[in-house]
């Protein structure tokens, strides 16, 4: 009876047990992220990073390059004093870090990890969940991100962190519209919503990845992954230097370390999600085992491994650019996406649909010659308009001698 | 519906304006927490009715009575929690609910477009706006209504009044339980509607069976003029909301001297 | 569930409760909210005719409700920002000498 029900239900049934893999290997891959994080600036930085921390001592001395420090950094975490002060709105308090949390693992349940996947007599989508409106799932929960941001940074009840949280609103609010318009290049080129759509589309004969057809789009995307998961150089809600740790500074114990893992899991979901539009998710051209009609179980494992090693990839040019690029200002933050990602979207946006309207959505010649013109343009355009250099000393009116008490920050 | 059950509607209704009517700002706590009681009970009263009207018809009607009970649970709160914040927070929750509900009448891509447009850029942006002007928490704005029995009456009047004509709905005939198809085609034909889109029609449209590519294809045909207004709508409001905040005004009230940098976080009482 | 009834009375629920709200708070950010309520009353409306009669013009119908709202949005917000500037209050009663 059981058996019965289970063979009539295989999709649900792998999709369970898929989902319960992929958090697992995800929760796995985030701890391992920030081990990664730390050894590669150890490395930029030209000293050692963290390689004490081994499982047991099984061979004397010997410490597994440090594998254990995840597992000790989470004891510590969760052994730590959990502190809610006092002047704290407590619900929100409590609210910001499980909605980014939760917002972050959700937006998995649409990644495709390995096309099809023959068990039995059954072919099984190695995803999650394959609805019709699967990019704009990832918009909509990617969009919801925001809150845990903002509502740690109101409920602390502290000026630094509520500066950390209108930052924060105001640069996701604004970086949502340059990778929506980027976005919106790759569903006219493909024009499909289903991830898998796109990643099939990707692969047939004449087909190449996305990021041949469009790598401004591409550029643009990855830029504004960046803003959304407010990395360096866009980590403005959370500047160290100006605002102590923006939205988090009051946060301890297990609420710090949700904000802390969250971040890790927006970059892989990012990471994951332009995969899958720009790069042939588990697709590797002319290799044998990674294309679409092999559906044994070993060419599913094949796949499922070179999905994660190009995340891998992404999340190690992420962790990269964290330690080589300073931070902007953030008139610079705004003026880049407002004057600069928007107007260039724009007009990759018109330049797909003019594709569309010539009936040759993916010709990739062209649209690569395309890209190329659209990007002289805008640097010529660039070139030719003088902007006026803001920031500097000279520029600043003359500060009035100081007597009594500064004015409190923040008034209306 | 039988009389009994809308005389019990009427009592629900009742039930919940005396709820929403003691739970609006500017009473007691006591009062506040016996308006809660009884907006629970009403929506709860509504699932029990809802539930005894559709059982048996659909698994879904019970995902209809938990998303609308979610659903008016999050209103109720909206228009009566002192905190701004929490309004705006417990509307992103009736956002959710109708979401949802959309998903479940197979209206996917309007769904999914109320969170993207509701949840991820509206109320960020209301709650941007409070986090802007009330830095300080809830104000003596919010610590009482305006003419709240007033409100109250007519508000539920009125929902009274529509209710009791949804009761003459087609819908609710016994025919469309057992024949639903028939009796929409025929209903519809009754009420001088054209019966378009017969659902295996569907799939013929040009782009393709899904739920997006169907409405797209309908906003780019037969209302593709009002598509265009509603662009150039958005653009006005963008370039006048722009040019409403880039002007200087002038204070009417002078703002009071800001305190003490050691004495802000005295000052300030807990949210 | 095809049943129209309960989502008509859902709709006219959330309709009446937006009413109340914008009709009894005094917060001018909390009154624009309520007319949000009101607005998600007419969309399950419309998806729920839509739906009775087969069609999608309720679905297209919303999506201009959708427009709308964000413009009501982003015009209400920066007439809000600008009146809590003048009187560094949001209470709508601030601004009652205005009316005759």
């Amino acid at each position: 009876m059981i058996v019965e029900w289970v063979q009539g239900q295989a999709q649900l049934v792998f999709s369970c047990l898929l989902a319960l893999v992929v958090v697992g290997v995800m929760l796995l891959g985030v701890a391992y992220s920030i081990l990664a994080e730390r050894w590669i600036a150890a490395w930029v930085q030209d000293r050692r990073g963290p390689n004490r921390a081994g499982f047991f001592r099984l061979f004397g001395s010997f410490h597994f390059w440090g594998l254990g420090q995840p597992i000790a950094d989470g004891g510590k975490f969760f052994l730590k004093e959990d502190i809610i002060p006092d002047n704290v709105d407590k619900p929100l308090f409590i609210l910001g870090p499980a909605t980014i949390f939760i917002v972050a693992l959700v937006g998995f349940a649409v990644i495709p990890w390995g096309g099809q996947v023959q068990i039995g007599d059954a072919l099984l989508n190695v995803q999650v969940a394959n609805p019709d409106i699967g990019l704009l799932y990832v918009l909509g929960v990617g969009s919801l991100g925001v809150y845990g941001v903002v509502l740690g940074g109101y409920a602390s009840n502290n000026k630094y962190s509520f500066f950390g949280g209108i930052r924060a609103t105001a640069q996701m609010l604004s970086y949502e519209i340059p990778m929506g318009l980027a976005i919106l290049v790759v569903v006219l080129a493909t024009g499909q919503l289903r991830l898998e759509e796109i990643v099939l589309s990707q692969m047939g004969d004449g087909d190449v990845w996305n990021v041949v057809r469009h790598p401004l789009a591409c550029f643009l995307l990855v830029v504004t992954l960046f803003a959304e998961t407010s990395r360096t150089p866009f980590d403005m809600p959370e500047a160290e230097q100006e605002l102590v740790g923006g939205f988090h500074t009051e946060y301890s114990s297990m609420k710090f370390a949700l904000f802390f893992l969250a971040e890790y899991a927006h970059m892989i979901t990012g990471s994951a999600f332009l995969m899958v539009l720009f790069f042939g998710g588990w697709h590797i051209p002319f290799v044998p085992g990674l294309q679409p009609g092999d559906t044994a179980w070993w060419a599913m494992l094949l796949k499922m491994l070179v999905m994660a090693g190009k995340i891998a990839l992404m999340m190690v040019f992420y962790i990269w650019v964290r330690w080589t690029l300073p931070r902007l200002r953030f008139d610079q933050l705004m003026r880049l996406a407002w004057k600069g990602l928007v107007p260039l979207g724009l007009g990759l946006i018109a330049f797909a649909l003019g594709m569309l309207y010539i009936g040759k959505p993916q010709a990739w010649v062209w649209t690569l010659v395309g890209n190329v013109v659209i990007l002289a343009t805008m640097l010529g355009i660039t070139a030719l308009i003088p902007s006026r250099v803001t920031g500097r000393q000279y520029d600043m009116p003359e500060l009035p001698p100081r007597t009594s008490a500064p004015a409190s920050i923040g008034g209306p | 519906m039988s009389s009994v059950t809308v005389a019990m509607l009427y009592m629900l209704f009742a039930l919940g304006g005396v709820a929403v009517y003691l739970a609006l700002p500017g009473g007691q706590r006591s009062a506040r927490i016996a308006g809660l009681i009884f907006g629970l009970s009403a929506i709860a009263g509504f699932a029990v009715l809802a539930a005894g009207h559709l059982f048996g018809e659909d698994v879904s009607a019970v995902y209809f009575c938990i998303l609308a009970a979610v659903a008016i649970f999050g209103a109720g709160k909206v228009i009566t929690h002192p905190k701004p914040v929490y309004s705006a927070l417990y509307f992103v929750l009736v956002v959710l609910a109708v979401a949802f509900l959309m998903v479940m009448q197979e209206a996917e891509f309007l769904g999914i477009a109320l969170i993207i447009v509701y949840a991820g850029a509206i109320l960020v942006t209301y709650v941007f706006v409070i986090m802007l002007a009330q830095q300080s928490g809830a104000s003596a704005v919010d610590g009482r209504a305006r003419e709240p029995l007033l409100a109250v009456l007519v508000g539920f009047v009125t929902m009274a009044a529509v209710v009791s004509q949804a009761g003459h709905l087609p819908g609710n005939s016994t025919a469309m339980v057992d024949a639903p198809d028939a009796a929409l085609a025929r209903l519809a034909v009754a009420d001088g509607i054209p019966a378009v889109d017969e659902p295996g029609e569907a799939d013929d449209e040009p782009l393709g069976g899904s739920n997006t590519a169907q409405v797209g294809f309908l906003l780019f045909s037969q209302y593709v003029v009002a598509l265009e207004i509603a662009g150039l709508l958005l653009l006005l409001a963008l370039i006048g909301a722009v040019a409403l905040v880039m002007k200087r005004v002038p204070r009417d009230v002078p703002v009071a001297p800001a305190p003490p940098l050691g004495e802000i976080g005295k000052e300030v009482p807990p949210f | 569930m095809d049943s129209l009834t309960p989502y008509v009375i859902l709709g006219a629920i959330l309709f009446a409760l937006g009413m109340v709200g914008f009709l009894s708070r005094r917060n001018l950010i909390v009154m624009f909210l309520s007319t949000e309520v009101m607005f998600q009353g007419v969309i399950v409306n419309l998806v729920a005719f839509g739906r009775f009669h087969q069609n999608l013009q309720g679905q297209a119908f919303a999506v201009f409700l959708l427009v709308i709202a964000a413009v009501e949005a982003g015009l209400a917000l920066g007439l809000v920002v600008l009146l809590y500037r003048r009187r560094n209050t949001l209470d709508a009663e601030a601004w009652s000498n205005m009316c005759g």
